[in-house]
C-alpha cells in the first residue's frame, strides 16, 4: 500500500497567522426547563498549520464547541454573544446558504464514531462524489472527480477500487481513513476531528492519528483534534485546552499543559487517564459527577469537586489569565497545584 | 442468487397449493351451492336445479371435485363460471381486471406518494404546525367512514360543483356506438404506462453509465422525464381514441383522489417515523457538515434510507391491487375484481371466486418475493443467500 | 315483450336477495306496505298516456351488470338475471303478451285471440296466427317459422331456465308453421289455460329470429357442447322484432339499446286496467348506466343524469324523503308480487299435526308485529295471492280466510283459542297455560282481575313431552322484518308451553338447509319450521301454488301431501277458462289456509324514483315499474 499526498494541493504555512479565533463565544440550548450554558466565554486560536487539542469528560462542551464552529447545532441551540472568525471573517454573520458553502471547503469534520458517518445505502465514493458535486459543481468530469478521489485514498493508503465498496464492507479502520480521506476532498483550511479514533483499536488508533498528523502537516492545514483521553491527543497536538463545563479552564502549549497542568481539573483528568506511552503513573481518582448546566455552580464551575476550593471559588468566577509563556489557566489556586502533586505522590 | 430464486419459487409453489386448497375448501364449506340462486322460482322446475348440479359437476363426491379442480388448475384452466356460464373463469376476470388495475394502480401510486412526500415534509420540519395538522388531517381520513367519505367527495365534486362524474368509469352518453371497447383501452393504457416505466428506468441506467458530469446527468435525467412524460401524453393526445382515453381519465380523478386521501395517512405515518429514525443518525450530521444543501439531505440521505419500509409496503399493496376494494368498487360503481369477488361469493360460484382468490395469492408471493429482492436493492448490507 | 318481464323478473326473493346490488338487501324490508296511494298527485292520473313527447335517451339506472347480448342466454339459466331481463326482454316479441297495468294476456305478434284447442284424435291441436305487417327490425318479416324454429331449437339444444317453461315438453309435442302465418301447435294432453292462454308457454314464448340465429343454430349443432356455444354466441347484431334493438354494451359500464325503426305496434291504442295509453317507443335511445350502490344512483338521479332507477327490490326507504322533497324527482311505491311465510314440516310431528299448526299460527298476532314492533312498514298477510294482482286477487275470498284465521284477535283472544284447540286435539302441559285470578285459581279464559300465566311443557296427545323445537330465520342482518317475527313467533309460543327456540341463521345456509335433497332428488326437509320469502312469477298465470305445495312439486320442501289440493291445482293447470281457473286457485287458497304448509305473515311494497323528465301513462303496477322494464316502450317526456 502506498501512502502519498502527492498531487494533493499543500499550502504555504505561516504559523504566525492566525487562521480561526474563536473569541468570548458563548453559546446556550433552550431546553423547556430553561437555558443550558453549553459554551460559557471560550476563546481560543489556531494559528495555521496549528494543531488544537480539546480535552475534557463528555458533556464538558467540547463536541458543541466543535458544532459552534460548523454551525451545525441543532434549532434550539442560541449564539448569544462571541465571533467565530475564520481568516477574519466572522462565520456567525453569514447567512445559512454562505455558511453551507463554507463547509467543507473551508472547515471539514472527522466525526465521533466514524463507524456511522457513511450512509450506508450508498457506495463510499458516492458520498464522496457528493463533496465535490457540491462545492465544485460543474467544475469536474466524473473522470476527473474520479482521479481526484483515487489521489485522496492513497493519501490514506486506501486502494481505488474501494471507492466502488459500501461502507459495510470496510473495517472500521478503513472507514475511518475513508472519512479522512473524505475530509481532505476540497483541501479545506481547517479540519476538526472530533473523537477521531475512539471506536477503533489501540493500535488501529496510533496508525490513523499519526497518518492524520502526518497529512496535515504535509498539506500545510490546522487541525482541531477533540477526545476525551488528553493522552492520545497530547502527542499530536501543539496546543491543548481543557474545558470544563462549557467553559475553558486552561489553554496552552501542549508540552507545558500536558507536562504541568495547572488547573486542578486538568490536572486531575491527567492523573486519572492511563497512558501508555507516557511514564508510568499514579492514577487519581477524579470524584464526583459534572455539574449541571442547566443550573451551573456560581463562581468557579469546578469548585464543588475541587480539592482547592475556598469560599472565593464560589462566589467569584477566576478569568483565563496568561501565567507566561501562552499558558493561560481559570483558577484562583492554581499555583497550589504541584502541591497537589506532591501530595499525591507521597 | 440463483439458488435462492430457485428455492424461494419452489416454497412458492407449495405454498400457493396449500393457499388454494384452503381457498376451495373454505369455499365449499359455504352453505348451499349455485343451483340455491334458483329455488323458488316457481317458472323453474327443481329439475333445473339437478341438471345444473349434474352440468357443473357439483354432484361429485367432495374428493373428486378437488383432484378436478387442483389438476385443471395446473393445467392452466381454472374452469368455467357458475354464475357466467358459459364463460371461462380466466376469462370473466381478464374482463374485468384491467379496470381495477388501473384505479387501484394509480389510486396505490398517488396514495403512496402523497404519503412519502408528506411524511418527509412534516418529519424534516418536525414539531411544526403543519406537523399536527398533516398527522391529525391523516389520522382522520383514515379513521373516517370511507362509504360515507366517498359519497361526500361524490356530492361536493360531483354534484354540487360539478367538476367530475358522479361515479362509473365511462360516460354512457359520450361511449354510446363508440368503436373502442373500454377494456381494450384500459389494457392499452396499463401497457402504454408500463412501456414508459421501462423506458425510463433503461435510460437512468444509460445516463448515470454515460454521463461525464454531474450537470449532464441532471440535465438528461430532466430530458428523460420530459421525453417519457411527454411521449406519452403525446400518444395519447394523438390516439384516435383520445376523447375515451380523457373521459376514462376524468372518471378516475374522483374515486383516485378519494382513495388516496383515505389510504396515504398510513405511509405518511410510516415514513415519519422511519425518517426521524435516520435524521438522528450520524451519518445526517455529516451530511449535513459536508454543505450538502436541505433539500439533499432530505431527499438523498434521510428519505431514502426512510423508504425501505415503505417500499416493502407499496410492493405488498400493489400485490392485493387485484383484489380491488369492494367498497371502493361500488361506491364508484367501478365494477372489477374486488365486486366480482363478492358477487361469486354471494352465489357460491366457487371456480370464479377461488380463481380471483388465487390470482390474488399469485400477485401476493410474486410481491413478497420482488419485495425481498428490492430490498437488497434498497439496503446493500441486505444479501440475499 | 312484457311477458317476458315477468318471467325474467320473477324469481323468488331468494335469488333476488342473494344476486342483488350489494346495498340492496334491506330495501325489502324498509318499503312501507303502501299500495300506492302514496304516489304524487301527478302520477296518479291514469289516462295521460301518450301525451308527452317523443325524446332522445331514456335512461334507466341498474345494478348490476348486463352480463349477456344473447336473448337465449337470457332467458335459459346464467344469463337469467332480472339486470339481463330489464335490457334484453323491449328487444323480443311473442305471439302474446301481458298488458300492464291489468295484467291481461292479450296478442302482441298474434293476429287476435287465442282460439280454443280441437281434438284431433288422440291429440289436441291449437293453431294461431301472426299479423302478417309485422317486421324485425331489419326489416324482415316475423313469421311462423321463426316460433317454431325457436321452439325447435331450445328443445333440441335442451335450453333450461325459462326455456323449459316456454317448451312445456310434457304436453306440447310439436311446433310447425303450417304457412308463414300459422303456427300449429300439437298437444299429447288437452292443454288447460297454463299451456294455452295465460300461462307461460308457446304462445307467450318471445320469438327468436331464424334468418339471424339460424345459421349459428346450426354451427352450434357441430360442435361438443351445442347449448354452451349457443348461449356464449353473441346477439349483439340479432335484428329485434320488440320496440328496442340492443346498441352498444360496455361491459361494467352501460348497456344501450335504441328504438326499433320498424317496431310493428308503434302508435297503436293499447288498453289494460282502466289505462289507454299509446305504445311507443318515445325515446330515440335506451341507456342502462350500471351503479355500484343507491347513494349513488339517488345522487345521479337528482343530477338529471338517470331517469329511472331499475331494482327488483325497489329502493331503500332511507333516500324517500330525500326523493320527495326534490321537486323534480318522484317516489312511487306498488305492492310486491311476493309474500313471506312461516313453514312448518309436515314430515315431523308436531308440525304434521293440523291442531298444533292451527294452534301455533293463531298466536301470531300479524297486525300486532307489522304495526307495533315494525313500525308499519311491513302489512300482514292472510292469502298468499298479491293483493296488488287485480286479475286475480278476490277480495271477499280474501277477507273471509283473513277471518278464520283470526285477523283482529287480541292476544288473550289467540291465547284461549289456541289453548283450546290443543285441549281439545288431547295435548296437556306440566304447567297449564291459563289465567288466574288473585286466589290463583285457573281459568281458560281471560276475563276481569284475571292475569295470563305462562304454560310450561307442552305433552302430546300420546302423553309425549314435546322436544325442543327450532324456528330458523334469517338474521336481523339480513332482514330485520323476517327476524323479528321470528323472535316474536316464538316468544308468544313459548309462553303457551309449546317449547320452540328461533334461530337466526345466515341466508344463504337457510336456503341450502331448507332446500337440501337426497341422491334421489327429493326433499329431505331437515327442519321444523322456517322464515323465508318468495315471489312469485308470472301474475297472469299464477302456477306457483302448484309447485310449492303439489304433492312432489318443484318447491314443495314441507312435505305437504294432500290430494285435495293436488286436485284443485290439476283443475287450475287445466282449466280452459279463466273462470275455472279462478275457482281452483281460490280454492287452493282456501285449502292452505286450512293445511298451513306455510303461513302468510307479511309482505312490504316496493319503491322506486323517477325523474320527472319522464311521465308513464300510469305508475300503479303490480312489482312496479321494473316489472315492465321500465316501461321502454310507452315512456314519455314530460
Amino acid at each position: 500500500m502506498t501512502i502519498s499526498v502527492e498531487n494533493l494541493e499543500t499550502r504555504q504555512v505561516d504559523p504566525t497567522k492566525p487562521l480561526l479565533e474563536v473569541d468570548r463565544l458563548v453559546m446556550h440550548y433552550k431546553i423547556k426547563a430553561g437555558e443550558v450554558s453549553a459554551v460559557e466565554d471560550v476563546t481560543f486560536t489556531v494559528h495555521q498549520g496549528e494543531a488544537v487539542g480539546l480535552v475534557g469528560e463528555s458533556g464538558c462542551g467540547k463536541t458543541s464547541v466543535a458544532l459552534s464552529l460548523m454551525r451545525l447545532l441543532p434549532n434550539n441551540a442560541e449564539y448569544v454573544s462571541g465571533q467565530i472568525r475564520l481568516d477574519g471573517e466572522d462565520l456567525l454573520q453569514l447567512t445559512d446558504e454562505e455558511m453551507r458553502t463554507r463547509r467543507w471547503k473551508d472547515i471539514a469534520m472527522v466525526f465521533q464514531g466514524a463507524m456511522n458517518s457513511w450512509n450506508p445505502v450508498y457506495r463510499v465514493g458516492d458520498q464522496i462524489r457528493e463533496v465535490l458535486d457540491t462545492h465544485f459543481r460543474g467544475q469536474m468530469t466524473y473522470e476527473q472527480q474520479r482521479e481526484h478521489m483515487e489521489r485522496l485514498f492513497a493519501a490514506v493508503g486506501l486502494p481505488g477500487e474501494m471507492l466502488d465498496r459500501y461502507p459495510h464492507e470496510f473495517s472500521g479502520g478503513m472507514r475511518q481513513r475513508a472519512v479522512i480521506a473524505m475530509a481532505l476532498a476540497c483541501s479545506p483550511q481547517l479540519i476538526i476531528a472530533d473523537e477521531p479514533t475512539t471506536a477503533l483499536d489501540v493500535i488501529v488508533q496510533d496508525q490513523i492519528l499519526k497518518e492524520l498528523k502526518r497529512i496535515q502537516t504535509e498539506l500545510g492545514m490546522s487541525i482541531i483534534y477533540i477526545s476525551h483521553d488528553i493522552a492520545v491527543i497530547a502527542e499530536v497536538t501543539d496546543s491543548l485546552g481543557v474545558m470544563y463545563a462549557g467553559k475553558l479552564v486552561e489553554y496552552g502549549p501542549t508540552t507545558e499543559v500536558f507536562a504541568r497542568p495547572k488547573h486542578p481539573y486538568a490536572y486531575l483528568l491527567l492523573k486519572s487517564t492511563p497512558s501508555i506511552t507516557g511514564p508510568r503513573r499514579q492514577l487519581a481518582p477524579l470524584e464526583g459527577e459534572p455539574p449541571d448546566l442547566l443550573a451551573p455552580p456560581t463562581g468557579c464551575r469546578f469548585h464543588p469537586r475541587c480539592p482547592f476550593a475556598t469560599e472565593r471559588c464560589a462566589i467569584e468566577e477566576p478569568p483565563l489569565a496568561d501565567i507566561g509563556g501562552g499558558h493561560r489557566v481559570a483558577c484562583w489556586h492554581w499555583e497550589q497545584v504541584p502541591d497537589l502533586e506532591e501530595a499525591l505522590l507521597r | 442468487m440463483i439458488r435462492f430464486l430457485a428455492r424461494r419459487l419452489v416454497q412458492m409453489a407449495l405454498l400457493f397449493v396449500v393457499f388454494l386448497s384452503i381457498v376451495w375448501l373454505l369455499l365449499q364449506a359455504m352453505p348451499g351451492d349455485i343451483s340455491d340462486t334458483l329455488v323458488g322460482n316457481p317458472d323453474i322446475p327443481r329439475e333445473v336445479r339437478f341438471e345444473l348440479r349434474q352440468r357443473l359437476g357439483l354432484d361429485q363426491p367432495l374428493h373428486i371435485q378437488y383432484i378436478t379442480y387442483i389438476t385443471n388448475f395446473f393445467r392452466g384452466e381454472m374452469g368455467v363460471s357458475f354464475s357466467r356460464y358459459p364463460a371461462d373463469v380466466s376469462t370473466v376476470i381478464w374482463q374485468h381486471l384491467p379496470r381495477t388495475i388501473v384505479l387501484f394502480l394509480t389510486a396505490t401510486v398517488f396514495a403512496f406518494w402523497l404519503g412519502f412526500k408528506s411524511g418527509k415534509l412534516i418529519a424534516w420540519g418536525r414539531g411544526g404546525r403543519s406537523e399536527q395538522a398533516f398527522i391529525l388531517g391523516g389520522v382522520f381520513l383514515q379513521t373516517v367512514f370511507y362509504p360515507w367519505f366517498a359519497i361526500v367527495m361524490m356530492w361536493v365534486f360531483g354534484f354540487y360543483l360539478g367538476w367530475f362524474p358522479i361515479s362509473r368509469f365511462i360516460d354512457a352518453r359520450l361511449w354510446q356506438g363508440s368503436p373502442y371497447d373500454a377494456n381494450d383501452l384500459f389494457e392499452q393504457m396499463i401497457l402504454s404506462t408500463l412501456l414508459v416505466t421501462v423506458v425510463y428506468v433503461v435510460g437512468r441506467v444509460l445516463i448515470k453509465r454515460f454521463a461525464t458530469t454531474v450537470t449532464m446527468e441532471a440535465r438528461l435525467r430532466q430530458a428523460l422525464v420530459l421525453v417519457t412524460v411527454g411521449g406519452l401524453i403525446l400518444f395519447w393526445y394523438l390516439h384516435p381514441a383520445r376523447t375515451y382515453v380523457a373521459d376514462i381519465a376524468h372518471h378516475t380523478v374522483l374515486p383516485v383522489v378519494t382513495l388516496g386521501l383515505v389510504t396515504f395517512g398510513a405511509t405518511m405515518l410510516l415514513t415519519r417515523s422511519a425518517m426521524l429514525e435516520t435524521l438522528g443518525e450520524d451519518y445526517i450530521l455529516t451530511a449535513r457538515a459536508k454543505g450538502l444543501p436541505d433539500r439533499v439531505i432530505r431527499d438523498r440521505h434521510a428519505a431514502r434510507n426512510a423508504m425501505l419500509p415503505v417500499t416493502t409496503s407499496l410492493v405488498l399493496s400493489l400485490a392485493f391491487v387485484i383484489g380491488g376494494g369492494i367498497v371502493t368498487e361500488s361506491v364508484f360503481s367501478w365494477p372489477g375484481t374486488g365486486q366480482l369477488l363478492l358477487q361469486a361469493v354471494m352465489v357460491s360460484d366457487i371456480p370464479l371466486a377461488a380463481g380471483i382468490l388465487a390470482v390474488t395469492g399469485v400477485l401476493a408471493l410474486v410481491g413478497h418475493l420482488v419485495a425481498d429482492v428490492l430490498y437488497t436493492v434498497l439496503d446493500p448490507r441486505i444479501r440475499i443467500t | 315483450m312484457v311477458a317476458a318481464a315477468c318471467t325474467g323478473g320473477g324469481t323468488a326473493d331468494t335469488t333476488a336477495d342473494t344476486t342483488g346490488d350489494t346495498t340492496g338487501e334491506t330495501t325489502e324490508e324498509t318499503t312501507p306496505p303502501d299500495t300506492g296511494e302514496d304516489t304524487t298527485p301527478e302520477d296518479t292520473t291514469g289516462d295521460t298516456g301518450g301525451a308527452g313527447g317523443e325524446f332522445d335517451t331514456y335512461t334507466l339506472g341498474i345494478f348490476q351488470d348486463v352480463t349477456t347480448d344473447n336473448a337465449w342466454n337470457m332467458l335459459d339459466t346464467a344469463g337469467n338475471t332480472v339486470w339481463n331481463s330489464y335490457f334484453l326482454d323491449p328487444t323480443t316479441a311473442s305471439a302474446y303478451q301481458i298488458a300492464l297495468p291489468g295484467l291481461e294476456v292479450v296478442p302482441e305478434l298474434a293476429a287476435g285471440e287465442l282460439p280454443p284447442v280441437t281434438q284431433e284424435g288422440d291429440v289436441w291441436v291449437g293453431e294461431f296466427t301472426l299479423r302478417d305487417d309485422a317486421t324485425w327490425s331489419d326489416g324482415e318479416p316475423i313469421t311462423a317459422h321463426d316460433v317454431a324454429f325457436t321452439w325447435n331449437t331450445a328443445v333440441e339444444f335442451e335450453l333450461i331456465g325459462n326455456w323449459e317453461d316456454f317448451t312445456d315438453t310434457d304436453i306440447v309435442t310439436s311446433v310447425e308453421a303450417v304457412d308463414d302465418y300459422t303456427v300449429r301447435v300439437t298437444f299429447n294432453a288437452e292443454p288447460g289455460l297454463a299451456v294455452w292462454g295465460l300461462g307461460n308457454s308457446v304462445p307467450l314464448m318471445p320469438i327468436m329470429p331464424e334468418h339471424y340465429w339460424g345459421p349459428i343454430v346450426e354451427e352450434a349443432r357441430g360442435t361438443e357442447n351445442p347449448r354452451e356455444t349457443l348461449l356464449a354466441a353473441s346477439g349483439a347484431e340479432a335484428p329485434a322484432a320488440g320496440p328496442t334493438v340492443f346498441a352498444d354494451r360496455q361491459e361494467g359500464s352501460f348497456a344501450a339499446s335504441s328504438a326499433n325503426p320498424n317496431y310493428f305496434a308503434k302508435g297503436e291504442e293499447m288498453t289494460s286496467g282502466d289505462v289507454t295509453y299509446t305504445v311507443g317507443p318515445f325515446a330515440q335511445n335506451f341507456q342502462f348506466p350500471l351503479y355500484g350502490g343507491q347513494d349513488q344512483a339517488v345522487l345521479a338521479l337528482a343530477n338529471g343524469e338517470v331517469d329511472l332507477l331499475l331494482n327488483p327490490l325497489g329502493m331503500q326507504q332511507g333516500f324517500r324523503e330525500q326523493v320527495e322533497s326534490n321537486p323534480d324527482l318522484t317516489a312511487v311505491v306498488n305492492p310486491t308480487n311476493g309474500y313471506r311465510f312461516l313453514a312448518f314440516n309436515h314430515a315431523r310431528a308436531p308440525m304434521s299435526d293440523p291442531a298444533f299448526r292451527d294452534a301455533f299460527s293463531i298466536l301470531i298476532n300479524k297486525e300486532f308485529v307489522t304495526e307495533q314492533l315494525l313500525q308499519g312498514v311491513a302489512f300482514p298477510l292472510y292469502v298468499i295471492l298479491p293483493e296488488g294482482n287485480t286479475a286475480w286477487y278476490n277480495e271477499e275470498v280474501a277477507a273471509q280466510i283473513a277471518e278464520e284465521q283470526g285477523a283482529g284477535l287480541d292476544d288473550d283472544a289467540r291465547r284461549a283459542e289456541a289453548k283450546r284447540i290443543l285441549v281439545e286435539a288431547g295435548y296437556s302441559w306440566e304447567t297449564e297455560p291459563g289465567w288466574v285470578d288473585s286466589d290463583g285459581n285457573l281459568s281458560d279464559e281471560p276475563g276481569e282481575g284475571l292475569s295470563f300465566q305462562p304454560g310450561e311443557g307442552l305433552i302430546d296427545p300420546d302423553g309425549n313431552p314435546i322436544e325442543s323445537l327450532e324456528l330458523i330465520h334469517p338474521t336481523a342482518g339480513y332482514d330485520p322484518l323476517r327476524a323479528t317475527f321470528g323472535s316474536y313467533i316464538a316468544g308468544v309460543a313459548q309462553e303457551m308451553g309449546i317449547p320452540v327456540v328461533s334461530v337466526p341463521t345466515d341466508f344463504n345456509k337457510i336456503v341450502a338447509d331448507v332446500f337440501a335433497v337426497d341422491e334421489n332428488n327429493e326433499y329431505t326437509s331437515p327442519f321444523d319450521m322456517f322464515i323465508l320469502g318468495y315471489s312469485l312469477g308470472n301474475p297472469t298465470f299464477p302456477t306457483f301454488h302448484q309447485s310449492f305445495f303439489g304433492t312432489d312439486a318443484s318447491d314443495n320442501n314441507t312435505q305437504y301431501s294432500n290430494e285435495e289440493f293436488d286436485a284443485a291445482a290439476a283443475a287450475f293447470a287445466s282449466a280452459s277458462s279463466v273462470e275455472e281457473a279462478y275457482e281452483a286457485l281460490w280454492e287452493m287458497e282456501r285449502i292452505i289456509a286450512r293445511d298451513k304448509p306455510h303461513v302468510p305473515l307479511f309482505d312490504t311494497g316496493i319503491l322506486e324514483f323517477y325523474n320527472n323528465r319522464v311521465q308513464f301513462p300510469f305508475t300503479e303496477t303490480l312489482s312496479g315499474l321494473q316489472f315492465g322494464s321500465g316501461m321502454q316502450e310507452f315512456v314519455t317526456a314530460r
